[in-house]
């Protein structure tokens, strides 16, 4: 399983490490704009991530344009299964959920992160 | 002979068209002709032998007699004289009359006297007078034209200046003379004017707004009057136009502040949002380390001392949450969001929630649910979760012996309505009776020293008192000191009925909520089916039936986006689309997302319709959705649409072709520095100095446009975050390979 994790903050970027690494490769990048040109890397190296990680409040690019980017690269490559990404986020305003979910997010973890139900969540995901 | 001629002269005196009266030396009358008799009202037997002086006043302007005055020059001078414009002559009681005469001595064989001749000129005079007084009124007229604030100009069918006021010249700056040269092409600088003055179809008399120009170019905006009026059987256009600078100026600062407004209103909650996440990301930091640290090997210290950073943190957290909702109920900017749910299951979530805190304190914790409905409840459950755990939280907080109770009753149930209540009770510390009713106040605790001892920000009770508002409920304690409290609060929910109840995957387009909609169409069934679609999204929608109504309501009013019908009388929504961008360009405003709606599209229209300034385009038919979609889609984008896509495109490269050529040996080197650095860094695992050296030698690819270093840079970069530390060192021999590989390929090719 490769996994792509978008996270600005140091301290949240070992904690997801620690917390993913057992369950495959986990890449991680330091803003919106490393996180799509990782995306791009790994699908020009027919290696693509199983799962993206992404916060939303990140430099360069935040989280819902990454995000956003992603799918229009699927759709100009044709992908046929869309990469699964989740939001991991300390904002909690119903409609940034709700727009993150309507742009395509899977998940919508908020920080301070309860690390059981989020691994739980994982685990779902990269058993689909 | 001579009789005969003595004859005549008497026929000739009778006959005359002025009368005549002649008097002698005492001013007898010695002879009055035929006009005379005619005009003076006396027979000949009348006043022959009288004097005439007792039958004659002459009154002058004053209303005097001036009679004496006017005989004076004539019998001391003997010279004739008149009588002055607007004298009368009044004759006894009988006639009076305006009068011109001439008055004038005789003499003959040793005797004189007087000859009057005169004629009455009585509608001579009063029809001067008339005339007169119609000139004062015209003059009256003619200031009134002249000196109006209003500038009034009348033009002929052909647009050109018949008159131009006093008004008119001051602000056009032409004079009367030049005004007399110029058309109303002119000062209105539109193509159309002239075809819409000798409109067939004209509408009589209309109002409106346009743009003015003066001599200098100066433009500014105006509202006419117009009226079209017949002169001496002509055609003639009047127009009174009023210069609305001013009014313009004054519309456009209110509309500066209110964006002030809404702009101070949006950093406010961008503060906010921030905020929060410049707050909750170390925190986060502190709770996730903390826990990892936690799986370690620990003794029993170091667990015990972790454990109090978490609550800590979690404390700092909950604190944290409450001031940031508390601001955002003060602000405005919480809504609820509301879904069905389960009461049972929130009952159970409670429960299982405070076990544990129950424990830990020794108390008793006793959940009751009395309420028998099966059915789902519809409403903001997370905003509930956040009122009862507040109330439970704080009655446990206060609470160091007995128990704390949760139940919930029902009030009153209806058939698609429940009224609930939701108690807490604690046998803790109590509330002094006096401080009860300040209780929901923020910032106040009971005893303020609890703030010490027990944590809080001091806001759950008043955020408690804000959300139930919110939801509209109410909230009440019951307490005394040493006796506990009771908090109660009391909620109306909607019921689901089971079958209706669908999962909500509709978007529900929270964001269209209050938006200002102009609707530009003539057709009123499609207003109606288009106001059915948007009001009830809280949209307000304001109708303009043509493209010039829509300019006018434009000016008046702000809106957040406008529908923009193509097919148009009067005037089409491409003609009121470039007016709008035009007028925003002049007003320094950002441009109003327009969509048009047309019967009629072809592929490449959208670009059509994007050069003619509209944002979107939607073909009739449309649906509901497809129409609140593109309305909110609009309103979403926020003009810096970002170009992350085309950036990163391009940037792609393809494989590894022309490394050779990519890598000239000045940069060879540089990078050959880079791969020693990061050497010597991989063999003591320095991975603070391999992320800087892995990010500079990335960007140093970048700037040099040199793909093959960059995606090498970024694979080793990712490696070395994810501590595979072998990989990284295959990664790095392969590159010190590769590298030497070209410069070995450069140098036989003699670069």
């Amino acid at each position: 399983m490769k996994i792509l994790v978008a996270e600005d903050d140091f301290a949240t970027r070992k904690l997801l490490l620690n917390l993913l690494k057992d369950y495959g490769e986990c890449d991680l990048t330091v803003d919106g704009l490393e996180a799509v040109e990782a995306f791009m890397l790994a699908r020009k190296e027919k290696e693509p991530y199983d799962l993206v990680c992404l916060d939303i409040m990140m430099p360069k690019v935040d989280g819902i344009s990454a995000l956003r980017a992603i799918r229009d690269i699927e759709k100009d490559q044709k992908v046929k299964d869309p990469v699964k990404v989740m939001i991991i986020s300390a904002l909690d305003e119903q409609q940034i959920v709700k727009d993150s979910f309507s742009k395509g997010t899977v998940a919508y973890a908020v920080k301070p992160l309860d690390t059981d139900k989020f691994l739980q969540v994982v685990e779902k995901l990269l058993k689909q | 002979m001579f009789d005969q001629i003595r004859n005549h002269y008497y026929h000739f005196l009778e006959q005359l068209g002025d009368a005549v009266i002649i008097t002698d030396q005492r001013h007898r009358v010695l002879y009055m002709n035929q006009k005379a008799v005619e005009i003076t009202g006396f027979n000949k037997d009348e006043l022959l032998e009288e004097r005439l002086l007792d039958h004659l006043q002459i009154i002058d302007n004053a209303g005097t007699d001036i009679c004496h005055n006017v005989l004076r020059p004539v019998m001391l001078k003997k010279t004739p004289t008149g009588l002055q414009e607007g004298t009368k002559l009044c004759f006894g009681n009988r006639n009076c009359f305006y009068s011109s005469a001439s008055i004038t001595p005789w003499e003959h064989e040793g005797e004189d006297g007087i000859i009057w001749t005169f004629r009455d000129i009585t509608r001579v005079v009063n029809r001067t007078l008339e005339l007169k007084d119609q000139f004062d009124e015209l003059k009256v007229f003619k200031t009134i034209f002249d000196e109006s604030q209003t500038i009034i100009m009348l033009l002929d069918l052909n647009g050109r200046f018949v008159k131009a006021n006093k008004a008119a010249e001051l602000r056009y700056g032409y004079t009367r003379e030049e005004f007399a040269e110029i058309s109303v092409e002119e000062i209105r600088q539109d193509p159309n004017v002239l075809l819409e003055i000798r409109d067939k179809n004209r509408v009589h008399q209309k109002k409106i707004k346009s743009v003015h120009f003066t001599k200098s170019g100066e433009a500014f905006p105006v509202e006419i009057f117009s009226r079209y009026i017949n002169l001496q059987g002509e055609n003639y256009l009047l127009g009174m136009v009023k210069d609305i600078s001013a009014e313009q100026e004054q519309r456009r600062k209110l509309r500066q502040e209110k964006k002030k407004a809404e702009d101070a209103n949006a950093a406010k909650s961008e503060f906010l949002s921030n905020m929060s996440h410049e707050v909750r990301t170390p925190i986060s930091g502190i709770m996730g380390m903390t826990e990892l640290l936690l799986k370690d090997e620990l003794n029993k210290d170091q667990v015990e001392n972790l454990k109090i950073i978490k609550r800590s943190s979690e404390n700092l957290l909950n604190i944290l949450n409450d001031v940031l909702d508390y601001s955002k109920i003060e602000a405005g900017h919480l809504s609820l969001n509301n879904a069905p749910f389960s009461l049972e299951e929130f009952v159970e979530n409670i429960r299982k929630n405070y076990q544990r805190v129950a424990k830990e304190k020794n108390l008793r914790f006793e959940v009751l649910n009395s309420v028998q409905t099966k059915k789902e409840l519809y409403g903001d459950v997370n905003r509930l979760y956040q009122i009862i755990n507040n109330l439970v939280f704080n009655a446990f907080k206060f609470t160091n012996q007995g128990a704390v109770s949760f139940s919930v009753e029902a009030v009153e149930e209806k058939e698609k309505q429940i009224k609930l209540n939701f108690l807490v009770k604690d046998t803790g510390a109590g509330i002094n009776k006096a401080k009860v009713p300040e209780l929901f106040q923020p910032f106040v605790q009971e005893d303020t020293a609890y703030h010490l001892r027990k944590g809080g920000a001091g806001l759950g009770l008043s955020i408690v008192k804000q959300l139930v508002d919110l939801m509209g409920g109410t909230v009440g304690v019951k307490s005394e000191k040493y006796e506990g409290s009771l908090f109660w609060v009391t909620l109306e929910f909607d019921l689901v009925d089971q079958h209706t109840s669908v999962s909500n995957t509709e978007p529900d387009f929270e964001n269209l909520k209050g938006r200002r909609i102009l609707l530009v169409e003539d057709f009123s069934i499609n207003q109606r089916m288009v106001v059915s679609f948007l009001k009830p999204y809280g949209m307000e929608v304001t109708i303009a039936k043509d493209g010039k109504e829509a300019t006018d309501k434009f000016q008046q009013e702000i809106y957040d986006l406008i529908l923009m019908d193509i097919q148009m009388p009067v005037m089409d929504g491409i003609e009121a689309t470039k007016w709008i961008r035009n007028f925003e360009e002049k007003q320094n405003l950002s441009p109003t997302p327009i969509i048009a709606l047309t019967a009629y599209a072809l592929k490449g229209d959208r670009e059509k319709f994007m050069d003619m300034g509209m944002n979107s385009y939607l073909s009739k038919p449309y649906r509901k959705d497809e129409l609140l979609s593109i309305i909110d889609e609009q309103l979403r984008i926020d003009g810096s649409k970002d170009n992350l896509l085309e950036y990163l495109k391009n940037r792609t490269t393809e494989g590894e072709a022309g490394v050779a050529e990519e890598l000239e040996s000045g940069k060879i080197e540089d990078v050959q520095h880079f791969i020693q650095q990061l050497g010597k860094a991989m063999e003591k695992i320095e991975e603070e100095s391999l992320e800087n050296l892995g990010r500079d030698l990335r960007d140093f690819g970048k700037a040099e446009k040199i793909a093959f270093v960059e995606e090498w840079a970024f694979k080793f970069l990712l490696a070395i975050r994810r501590k595979d530390f072998t990989k990284g060192d295959n990664l790095l021999r392969d590159f010190r390979k590769r590298v030497e590989e070209v410069r070995h390929e450069n140098f036989s090719r003699g670069r």
